[in-house]
């Protein structure tokens, strides 16, 4: 099995694995500053305007975000455990908790694709019939489309990485245990949670008080 | 590779304290939030989320056994919005009027 | 390498690259780093022109003080699109998708990229980019200027905003990448041997820029996704009725577009410094302090990005920290102008093109340098903002820097690209008629802009069009520069002589191999032994070394004094 996963220009797997956990961590550093711009203009923002922000935030539905990030702080263990499975040789385990980390993503999407559907019910898209009138507020909900707009499409791609490796892994296809995209799907998934983490307060702690 | 192959459990076990942190640390910022604690509000969700972050990096990512590299990698991005958060807030904090 | 040595290779591991299959879909399917390199070079060189085209009608309207060749909605298009496609489609990847990918595997003793596929997947985003942008220039292209700047593109402008914006945001993501490609494969391929501080100046040029393009790209490409939200879904993000601030746009913009000024320009630096060692048979001066400067440009290349807003509202304190950070940034630029320079100092110097046009770079380079700190000064700045003098300025750096960089590296290396050798009278006359034709095109607009011509208007009062009509007259000179090579480097590959594998007697890994290289790059892993640049020994003049073109020196070396 490791030998198929050894690919060109490589002479050892070892090498390659140490290379592509390092490019996935490069591309992590590009996705902090992606991220990073959307969290600047946040800030500059709130920092404009705190008290529509805070009022502006107090719309948004705090059990749906916690519930969301409790989702996906399990889902951080099973991938986890994944991870490390795979590495120690316990293929099932590890197959299992994969395909329990997509089964979560899932149910992430469906918690807020709910949610979306009630925020567009309350009339929270800005624009002319914005619920909370004209005001500094709907940049607040500008940022919160497109912040959790981004974070939604991020998950979509980590839960189709985990889903394939699960399921190639169970056809026999690949290997789990040397192959270098499983730690490297791992580190993705892992990244996508840190975004909710830093998207929580943000958008669903704001104006609790 | 390693020198020692962990067991099952011992793999479960690290992943279920990981989980039981993070929980205690989002019922903590959950909790703090609703509570008029005036200016503490935000730092203590800020830290909380920061502790999050710190703590699925080091050991979901496995930061702690990774090489100075990867580490050097992980490091840099966020040095880099340092950089920019500080250079556009001395524009967005010094404006007059 | 013996011959007996070589007797053992298989023929198949000693046919070169080009021989590996001839048809298109053995071009489309390869995930040779030096075909992907030939598929990048064709893309570019298309869009060179498309973009030049578009420039080409703008300085034909500039004839005349009137608007009399094209609308005043057509001509904001057309710079629009010569700003575009050159900057994004043209000079960010022209050098490291190029060269960088033809050579940073041979250079570091590699068979491949780290990440083959990635980097032909890199192309297609790239064409798929391009496809995007060619359907917003035919269905009428953004009006914006190349910034982009809120409330103009999301509110006012009537062209595709949308489309060319999402074009450049797909094509960031062909930068990174590549950026990625390259930072994987410098650390985790170099050959035995091939310490960091063995490697050629060129490859810390790519380690340097990829770093940047890694760290800025994404910063754009939000910008622009947020534009596009705004624009296409209405969504308020820098929406200034609202209580949003479009200086914030213009931040998240220029923390890009600042150090993509470096992502153009410190590959024309790597190459200068691999082009004027070996024609100058010399030791290229200050090795480490060269590599340093390029990490410090491409980390305070971050800080400098608010000298573009000094009249845009910013604050009094921001404007005096970008100042003062944009003077910072020019010291490691200076440090390397004078290293080529003291490259130069008693070396062989011969003036083959490749040098001609390295040379016309380290001239053209100092003066945008130079203007650059005029322009960093906050009281000049407010008087030249926003005119000719900024454009020339950043041409002088973009064009008489990076492309005639680009040149001197499309010259030096072609015998190991493809194995033949160009006509040479032709290649000087070329080098010396594009050094000409840039300064007759730009250096009145230095004057221009000084004299308060804004860039971007068609018309413009009658005593300006001496000068524009001078530039105009430049950039006609410049353009019969450009098709030159065309056609005699075309030429040169069904006629011209056969190139050996080190025509230029240069040091590096990649003149070791044979022109064009083996699929593989080298028969077998090279071991390095010593530094880069030997061109002779170390404390000793090039003649003492029987240097391969020996002439009288100029003066001994250390004698005299």
């Amino acid at each position: 099995m490791s030998d198929a996963a050894l690919r060109e220009p490589w002479e050892d797997l070892h090498r390659q694995r140490e290379a592509a956990r390092l490019g996935m961590w490069v591309f992590l550093a590009t996705e902090v500053l992606f991220f990073g711009g959307l969290f600047l203009g946040y800030s500059a923002m709130r920092v404009a305007h705190p008290a529509a922000f805070a009022e502006a935030a107090r719309e948004t539905r705090f059990w749906f975000g916690s519930a969301n990030l409790a989702l996906l702080m399990t889902s951080s263990a099973t991938m986890t455990v994944a991870v490390r499975g795979a590495r120690a040789g316990f293929a099932g385990m590890a197959r299992w908790c994969l395909l329990m980390t997509a089964l979560i993503g899932i149910g992430f999407i469906a918690v807020k694709g709910v949610e979306y559907h009630l925020d567009l019910d309350d009339g929270l898209w800005p624009g002319p019939g914005f619920a909370l009138g004209m005001a500094p507020g709907q940049i607040f909900w500008g940022f919160y489309w497109v912040m959790t707009g981004i974070h939604a499409v991020h998950l979509t791609i980590g839960i189709v990485l985990v889903l394939r490796l699960a399921l190639l892994s169970w056809r026999g296809l690949i290997g789990l245990r040397d192959n270098p995209q499983m730690p490297v799907v791992g580190l993705y998934w892992h990244f996508v949670d840190i975004v909710w983490m830093c998207l929580y307060p943000l958008l669903y702690l704001v104006g609790r008080t | 590779m390693s020198a020692e192959q962990p067991s099952r459990r011992a793999i479960i076990g690290q992943a279920l304290v990981l989980w039981a942190v993070l929980i205690v640390l989002l019922a903590i910022a959950a909790v703090t939030a609703h509570i008029d604690l005036a200016p503490f509000n935000v730092p203590i969700m800020l830290v909380a989320a920061a502790i999050e972050v710190a703590l699925v990096a080091v050991v979901g990512m496995e930061l702690d056994r990774s090489p100075a590299l990867l580490r050097l990698a992980a490091v840099t991005g966020v040095i880099w919005l340092v950089i920019m958060f500080t250079l556009s807030f001395s524009d967005f904090l010094t404006r007059a009027g | 390498m013996t011959d007996a040595a070589l007797g053992r290779v298989p023929r198949e591991f000693r046919r070169s690259y080009l021989g590996e299959g001839s048809t298109l879909l053995s071009w489309l399917t390869t995930t040779d780093h030096k075909r992907i390199a030939i598929l990048y070079a064709i893309t570019i060189t298309v869009f060179f022109f498309i973009g030049g085209a578009a420039i080409g009608i703008v300085r034909l309207e500039l004839m005349t003080p009137q608007a009399d060749v094209v609308s005043a909605d057509t001509y904001n298009r057309l710079f629009t699109m010569h700003g575009v496609i050159m900057v994004w489609f043209f000079l960010v990847p022209s050098i490291p998708t190029t060269f960088g990918n033809f050579l940073l595997p041979l250079m570091i003793g590699a068979p491949d990229m780290a990440f083959p596929r990635l980097n032909l997947l890199s192309w297609y985003v790239a064409l798929l980019a391009g496809v995007i942008a060619i359907v917003a220039i035919v269905t009428g292209v953004g009006d914006t200027g190349w910034t982009f700047y809120t409330p103009l593109s999301t509110e006012y402008a009537t062209g595709h905003v949308a489309w060319t914006a999402l074009a450049i945001f797909v094509m960031g993501f062909s930068s990174i990448a590549t950026g990625i490609n390259f930072i994987a494969t410098t650390h985790m391929l170099r050959a035995p041997g091939m310490t960091w501080f063995r490697l050629p100046l060129f490859v810390w040029a790519m380690y340097a820029v990829s770093i940047v393009m890694v760290l800025a790209t994404p910063v754009l490409a939000i910008t622009l996704l947020l534009v596009m939200v705004e624009r296409v879904l209405g969504l308020p993000i820098f929406e200034s009725t609202l209580g949003g601030d479009p200086l914030l746009f213009q931040h998240l913009f220029w923390f890009y577009s600042h150090p993509a000024v470096y992502i153009m320009i410190l590959p024309a630096m790597g190459v200068a410094s691999e082009v004027i060692p070996c024609f100058a048979r010399r030791r290229v001066f200050g090795y480490a302090f060269m590599v340093y400067a390029m990490i410090a440009i491409a980390g305070i290349g971050f800080m400098v990005w608010g000298h573009h807003m000094f009249v845009s509202g910013q604050s009094n304190f921001a404007n005096l920290v970008f100042s003062f950070l944009s003077f910072v940034v020019a010291v490691p630029s200076a440090i390397k102008v004078f290293n080529w320079t003291a490259t130069l100092y008693r070396g062989q110097i011969t003036f083959e093109a490749a040098m001609l046009y390295a040379l016309g770079f380290v001239g053209l380079f100092a003066l945008g340098g130079v203007t650059g700190l005029m322009l960093a000064c906050v009281p000049i700045d407010i008087h030249v903002t926003d005119t000719y003098f900024v454009v020339a300025h950043f041409h002088y750096i973009m064009v008489g820097g990076t492309v005639s960089a680009f040149f001197a590296g499309l010259h030096y290396w072609w015998p190991k690209i493809t194995g033949r050798l160009y006509p040479e009278s032709w290649a000087r006359f070329a080098a010396i008629l594009m050094f000409f034709g840039f300064n007759f095109t730009f250096f009145p607009q230095f004057i221009l802009g000084y004299l308060g011509m804004p860039r971007r208007y068609q018309v413009y009062p009658p005593e300006f069009q001496a000068y524009h009509v001078m530039s105009s007259m430049g950039a006609s000179v410049l353009a019969a520069a450009y098709l030159l090579p065309l056609g005699y480097l075309m030429w040169s590959l069904f006629w011209g002589r056969k190139a050996g594998d080190n025509p230029w007697g240069a040091t590096g890994l990649e003149w070791q191999t044979s022109s064009p290289p083996p699929k593989r790059n080298f028969l077998a892993t090279p071991r390095v032994m010593a530094g880069p640049y030997e061109y002779h020994p170390a404390e000793e003049s090039p003649e003492a070394a029987g240097a391969p073109m020996s002439r009288e020196p100029h003066r001994s070396q250390g004698g005299g004094a």
